[in-house]
Order: C-alpha cells, then structure tokens, then sequence
C-alpha cells in the first residue's frame, strides 16, 4: 500500500506552476513563465505582421483588376497623334531598319576582285542608293569593279562621283573611287 | 551532504519542546505557553544562524497534532463540504473552532479515512518563520511519518500498534489504506513497558469494538524509533526525522 504525505506547508496549493517552496522554485516558475510571454509575443507579432502584408498584397491585386492593361494601352494609343514631321522621321528610320542587306553585300561580293578593297558602304535608304567609297591597285581595275556592280540584276544604275588618284593628299599611292549605286525597285 | 541536493535539517515540537538535531532544546515552553511567530522565531533565529542554509522537515508530535478516521455521511455535494465536516469533527473531538484545524486526509466518499488535524495557529507561526529566514518547510504529523515507515509497501492487511512517550497508536490497514486509526494519550511517559502494556490492552478492547476477526495478523513496526523514560514527544518525533538506522520497536 501507499501511504500519502501531508504536509501542511503546502496547504496553500498551487500558485504558480505548481510552485509553492523555495525561492528556487518560484524563481524558475516565473523564468518559465516569462520566456511563455515572451514566446506569445513573438508569435502574436509574426501572425500581426503577416496578415499586414496579406492586406497590402490583396489591395495591390485589387488595384491591378480595376485597371486592366488592354484599358491602358487604348488610352496611350488613342493620346498621340502624329503629325507629319513625326510620321516622316518615324517611316525615316522605319526605312533605315529595313535596309536590305543582304541584297546589298550579295551585289558587292559579285564584283569583288583581289585589287579592289572597300573602304566603305553608307546606304541613303531614302533615295534608295548606296555610296560606296573603293581603293583599288589601280584606276583600272576601280573602273571595272564599278562596271561589274552596275551589271548586276538588283541595281538600276550606279553614278560615279569622285576619283581620287593624288598620292599626295593622303600619303597614299593607291587610287580611290567613290559611285552611288542606285537599287532596281 | 551533496553540493546539489538541499541539506534537510529535521526539528521535532511538541505541547513544550522544540528539539533539533545535534543540538539541545532549541526552547522549553512553560505552560500555559503556546508557540507563536514570536517564540518561534525567538528559538529558531540563533540556531539559524549557525547553520543558514538546506531546508527544515519539522515534525509535529501527536499531542500537537491530532487523529482520527473519519466516516463520510451521506448527500455530499462536493469535497469542500467533506473538507468542513472533517474540521467540524476535528472541533468536536480536540476543542476550539473548526477554523482552528487544518485538516489533511486520504480522502474517500464512500469509506472510512484517516484525518490528521494541526491547529490552525501552529500551522501558521511555523510559515512566517520559514518566510521570515527564507528557508524551504516541511510540516508533517511525526505519527503519520511513522505509520508510513511502518506500512509503506506492505500488502497484507492487518494492524499495527506502537507507542511513542505520550500516546498509543493503533492503526488498522486493509492492504490499500488506512481503515482505523486510534491514538490515545497514555500519560505513562517515565515507564516504557507499562505504556506498551496498556497498548495491549487498548488493542484488544478496541478490536473488541471494532469486531475485528481474531485471525487479523499484526504488522510489525519494524523501523519506528525507541524511546526511553522521560523522554520528550518531540524527541521522539525527531528521530523519525533523521535517516533509517535506529532500532526497532514494534509492540
């Protein structure tokens, strides 16, 4: 059998945590305690914070279904009208960006020759012609290359412009040619 | 002593000593005197001084703290309203007001239990001082402790009786708890034998009253401290305080 303890100390009952004797005891009841409050806290601030940012998130998706984008893009389009100035640069570089290139370098690799070197390709899109500035070893074998451009298919015409044999001017003894080449439309 | 276990010092009182272990009598009262907060706290505070740290186990000798077994009636609401009659009872049996009585009990609705019953006064003089010094208290009934050395672990069912230098104690177990308890002053402090001899005697006239079958064995008490003439209840009582190893003294 068991025989149970009285003691009358103890009458009290339990008023902390079963904490009734000893300043230990209740020191460590209270410690207990405390670090429950604290761990309440904490918990109760995070649930606070977290339904805080719900909040701003669901007004930023409320926000964003009262204005829906198609809305906005009508708005912008129906804001700007061109007027003729801006229409003509707008096509201006519209053209620029359709430059046919490879058109272009295809004409130019056809008439290609060891003795002539490009010096430069500078496409006026806008009078559909392209200057091209060449040096060659010699006048000859320029003037030829500007024959063999002119007879391919894609080009109307070519215009030359300028010879440029003085070796003095630019230190140089070879001589340069340069010819607008006009695109067949 | 272990540096991380709290040292118990146990302390014995009675109607007019109050002993500790080790030492003299902390203080003999004169009576009428009674002990109080301030007389207390006059015997403990020197004594306290010199030790200052561990706990107190402070057991109460039988003529301080009182016994009985206590029938539950009938129609009972609650265990506050048992609470009341126990310290209606404690009133009626010992004297004064039954807010005079603390009472503990091993608590049954539908069978006898054992009470034991401190005064209210004693009760609280004894926490002011544990307060008062900051020191951890048990307070226990030195009868009740004694019952427990002697039942504690025991199965069989039966009785067991010893005396102590005031008082006759017979309880009766069923192998699961307290059934009778009987405590009864004897006034034969200066003679060890006669107050076992009228030991007997009160065993066999209480089982008497009881009907107790005569086949019921007795348990022996095995561990309860001695006692010799002109010993103190609180003496006794102390004993029981400190760790095993005294002789036994079953009836």
């Amino acid at each position: 059998m068991t025989v149970p303890v009285f003691d009358f100390a103890r009458r009290h009952g339990h008023w902390l945590l079963g904490a009734t004797g000893g300043r230990r005891r209740r020191t460590l009841a209270l410690l207990a305690l405390l670090a429950a409050g604290v761990v309440l806290a904490s918990v109760t601030w995070q649930v606070i914070e977290l339904r805080r940012q719900l909040q701003v998130r669901q007004q930023a998706v409320r926000q964003v279904a009262v204005a829906p984008v198609p809305a906005q893009a009508a708005r912008l389009h129906a804001a700007v009208p061109l007027n003729e100035a801006e229409r003509m640069r707008v096509n201006r570089v519209i053209r620029q960006l359709n430059t046919p290139w490879p058109l272009l370098l295809g004409v130019l690799e056809q008439a290609a020759s060891p003795q002539v070197a490009l010096l430069s390709i500078e496409p006026n899109i806008e009078r559909g012609m392209v200057r091209v500035h060449a040096e060659g070893s010699s006048l000859d074998a320029l003037l030829l290359h500007a024959e063999q451009v002119q007879r391919s298919p894609q080009v109307a015409h070519t215009l030359l412009l300028k010879i440029d044999h003085e070796t003095s001017a630019r230190g140089s003894a070879a001589p340069r040619l340069s010819y607008d080449m006009v695109l067949a439309r | 002593m272990s540096r991380w276990r709290r040292e118990v010092h146990a302390l014995g009182i009675d109607a007019t000593h109050l002993v500790a272990v080790g030492a003299a009598p902390l203080l003999v009262l004169e009576p009428p005197q009674t002990w109080t907060t301030e007389v207390l706290g006059q015997a403990l505070r020197p004594w306290w001084q010199q030790r200052g740290r561990g706990s107190w186990r402070v057991l109460v000798a039988p003529d301080l703290c009182k016994h009985w077994t206590q029938h539950p009636p009938a129609g009972l609401r609650s265990l506050d309203e048992l609470r009341q009659l126990t310290q209606l009872q404690a009133a009626r049996l010992f004297g004064a007001q039954p807010a005079d009585w603390q009472v503990q009990a091993d608590w049954q609705l539908d069978q006898p239990f054992a009470c034991v019953a401190m005064p209210t006064a004693l009760v609280s003089a004894w926490l002011e001082c544990a307060h008062e010094l900051k020191v951890s208290l048990q307070l226990e009934s030195a009868l009740w402790v004694a019952l427990r050395l002697a039942l504690d672990g025991r199965r069989a069912a039966g009785w067991t009786c010893w005396s102590t230098p005031g008082t006759n104690v017979m309880a009766r177990t069923d192998g699961r708890r307290v059934t009778a308890l009987r405590c009864l002053r004897h006034g034969l402090g200066s003679d060890p034998d006669a107050a076992r001899q009228r030991l007997l005697a009160d065993l066999k006239q209480w089982r008497l009253v009881l009907s107790a079958p005569a086949a019921e064995p007795a348990i022996p008490a095995g561990q309860l401290p001695h006692w010799s003439a002109h010993e103190s209840e609180a003496h006794w009582a102390l004993q029981l305080g400190r760790p095993p190893a005294v002789g036994a003294a079953s009836a």
